[in-house]
């Protein structure tokens, strides 16, 4: 056989890779009989992102409804002008303050009506509205003839009704000083630093026969007639709330009661620090942003280095959102157009480099549940709420370029035309007035063979790719956001 | 090493724009491979017209089963197994037409190796062409593409022994034409 190895050789190596071109029918004829590939929407992972995005809608829809059915109050949705407990009627909207106060303050048995913690927080009903009231309308009463010294005053049916009313007032006071004060803006810096109402419930105690209120240095002394310090910073508290009270005008008062503000089974009911409104937004974003691989690669046997180098983009489009309750939002984007891309630099054992960039363009979809949180909840500036955001997000390829050592292929046909990714992103609302918002933050959205080289240099298997970004937007809310 | 990558990317390129099926991509992998598989074609092929048809099909397949390359080896290797493989059941369909006759003359004569090394690859695939269907079939799976004589006999369903007497007589067939050749040259360059 050794006389054939020589023969067989030469006509191996002549013949191996032996071109002829084929004739041109041969392609037509091929071309017809390739079966057509599926468009994207009748692929499987097209239908399943359309239909968790509905399946998430549908969830958050059902949430926001099932919640905004609860909230519904039967007596909110009665005329303002009505009855009130007592069979009076009122009519809040027209009159002041200071007229209800005088009107209530003659009758104090009302006061026995008094929840033992009455608070803004009830203010779900307009029959809490009215126990405050007639909370402070007998807080008027006992300030017009200051008997909150209850050292020198007699000891009078009304002992118990003073105790319940300055509890009323205490608490209310103390309310007031953590979230209503930012409302109305009724007191300055100075006059809250005196209002240390919470060191004056703890140092106030009860005589248990006559149930008067004793400040607690005096308890031991009951023969005191000058009225303690304590009870002179109460009744002075009480003077400056009452006075500051006085301007707040009741309807004022009322529409901030009618205002849903969630639900709770608890009798303190925790107040919304931000808009109590459900509220739509709208805005514009810009993006910037890289893309990191997080699968582990290695350099093939050519090849002695192997690098990974970043590679920036943006992403600018418009964004939709629903404030469904205090706490919770849901929000939208449509990203017109989201370029990022992957770059790789090989160096060879010759020390030759080459560079490889895929630079892809997306159209991308996330849908986010927004769990917002108040920062600046104790000052009266504007809001500055911090967003966390989840959700998940379609992208649809628009465009994708290959640049070999700036040969360009088109590639836009090699990648996955829909893609499904996982979005997590904090970002913060700074708002200028009750509207307008500037909003920056910073978005990460992790992805299955995102726009890799690796997709299809080490086809079929893909790579988790994470992309990185940091955004600023401006935003519009509809509708007014009480501070 | 730079070109080596490029071909790399160029390949897995088209390799994936096939597998999502796009036509550039598939025109773009006819158009590179296509005159090689051509080659193939027409050693197997008994006439020009199988070849381009033999080619045709071995095209429908790979585009149909690019998705089952999984990169183990090289590209090229596998569209060749698979123009291979396409061209032997073409050969398998027409063999009950041309059985293969057992051949037992193994008496080569020796052909001097300058000689073939002077012949180019067309005039090499002149003489394969020249052969039998059967003697060109087995001569191309076992010089050219390596086939083993187990293997050709499991591929063309015959035995060992027929596909090495079968070996031997292209061997044979081929020589004398080569000597042929060399006969027509020594007379072109005494009269010329």
């Amino acid at each position: 056989m050794g006389n054939y190895d020589k023969f067989d050789d030469l006509f191996r190596s002549k013949l191996e890779n032996f071109k002829v071109k084929p004739p041109e029918t041969v392609w037509a004829n091929v071309k017809a009989e390739i079966p057509k590939p599926k468009p994207f929407y009748e692929k499987w992972s097209f239908a399943g992102g359309v239909i968790g995005t509905f399946v998430l809608l549908l969830m958050s829809s059902a949430y926001f409804f099932w919640n905004y059915s609860i909230q519904i109050n039967p007596r909110l949705a009665e005329p303002m002008q009505q009855k009130d407990y007592l069979g009076k009627t009122s009519n809040y909207a027209k009159a002041s303050l200071s007229d209800i106060l005088k009107n209530n303050a003659s009758s104090t048995n009302i006061i026995t009506h008094t929840p033992k913690n009455p608070s803004i927080n009830d203010a779900n009903s307009i029959e809490n509205a009215n126990l405050l009231v007639n909370a402070h309308t007998s807080a008027e009463h006992f300030q017009t003839t200051p008997q909150l010294n209850t050292l020198d005053a007699p000891k009078s049916t009304s002992n118990t009704n003073l105790r319940q009313t300055t509890l009323a007032i205490l608490n209310f006071l103390q309310e007031l000083n953590t979230y209503r004060i930012n409302r109305f803006n009724l007191f300055s810096d100075n006059e809250l630093s005196s209002l240390d109402v919470s060191s004056l419930q703890q140092n106030m105690t009860f005589d248990k026969e006559s149930n008067d209120a004793i400040p607690l240095d005096n308890a031991s002394n009951t023969t005191e007639s000058t009225p303690s310090p304590h009870s002179q910073a109460l009744s002075s508290t009480t003077k400056l709330f009452l006075n500051k009270l006085e301007n707040i005008s009741t309807e004022q008062l009322q529409l901030d009661f009618q205002r849903p503000i969630g639900i709770s089974t608890s009798p303190r009911i925790s107040l919304p620090q931000m808009s109590k409104e459900n509220r739509w937004f709208a805005g514009s974003f810009f993006q910037y942003q890289g893309t990191l691989s997080l699968s582990k690669q290695t350099a093939s046997e050519d090849e002695v280095a192997y690098q990974q180098k970043p590679y920036f983009g943006n992403s600018y489009g418009v964004a939709l959102g629903y404030n469904f309750s205090p706490k919770f939002g849901i929000q939208t984007e449509w990203s017109l157009n989201t370029s990022h891309g992957d770059r790789k630099e090989y160096t060879s054992t010759e020390n030759i480099t080459q560079n490889i960039l895929v630079k892809n363009n997306y159209f991308n979809i996330p849908i986010m549940l927004r769990y917002r949180h108040r920062l600046n909840n104790k000052t009266k500036r504007n809001p500055i709420v911090m967003n966390h955001l989840v959700g998940f997000q379609y992208g649809y390829l628009k465009s994708s370029d290959i640049f070999v050592d700036n040969v360009v292929f088109p590639s836009d046909e090699l990648l996955n035309r829909s893609q499904l990714g996982f979005v997590l992103g904090l970002d913060y609302d700074f708002f200028f007035n009750q509207n307008t918002s500037f909003t920056f933050g910073a978005r990460s959205t992790f992805s299955r063979g995102i726009n890799s080289l690796d997709q299809f240099v080490n086809s079929p298997s893909s790579s988790v790719n994470v992309l990185l970004g940091i955004n600023a937007s401006l935003r519009y809310s509809f509708g007014s956001n009480k501070k | 090493m730079g070109r080596t990558n490029h071909k790399k990317e160029k390949e897995a390129a088209i390799i994936k724009g096939c597998i999502n099926g796009s036509a550039k991509y598939q025109e773009m992998l006819y158009t590179t491979y296509s005159p090689l598989m051509f080659g193939i074609c027409l050693r197997y092929a008994k006439e020009y017209h199988q070849a381009e048809d033999i080619l045709q099909e071995g095209f429908i397949k790979v585009f149909k089963n690019i998705m089952k390359y999984r990169g183990d080896g090289s590209f090229e290797g596998w569209l060749k197994r698979i123009f291979v493989n396409t061209a032997i059941e073409h050969y398998r369909r027409s063999v009950s037409m041309y059985p293969i006759i057992e051949v037992e003359n193994n008496n080569i004569p020796t052909v001097k190796n300058n000689i073939l090394e002077s012949l180019a690859a067309e005039d090499l695939m002149g003489l394969i062409n020249k052969l039998a269907h059967g003697y060109k079939t087995i001569f191309s799976l076992y010089v050219i593409e390596g086939y083993s004589h187990k293997e050709i006999a499991q591929l063309l369903s015959i035995s060992e022994g027929t596909s090495k007497s079968q070996l031997a007589r292209a061997r044979y067939i081929l020589q004398n034409m080569i000597e042929d050749l060399r006969k027509q040259e020594k007379l072109g360059e005494a009269y010329g």
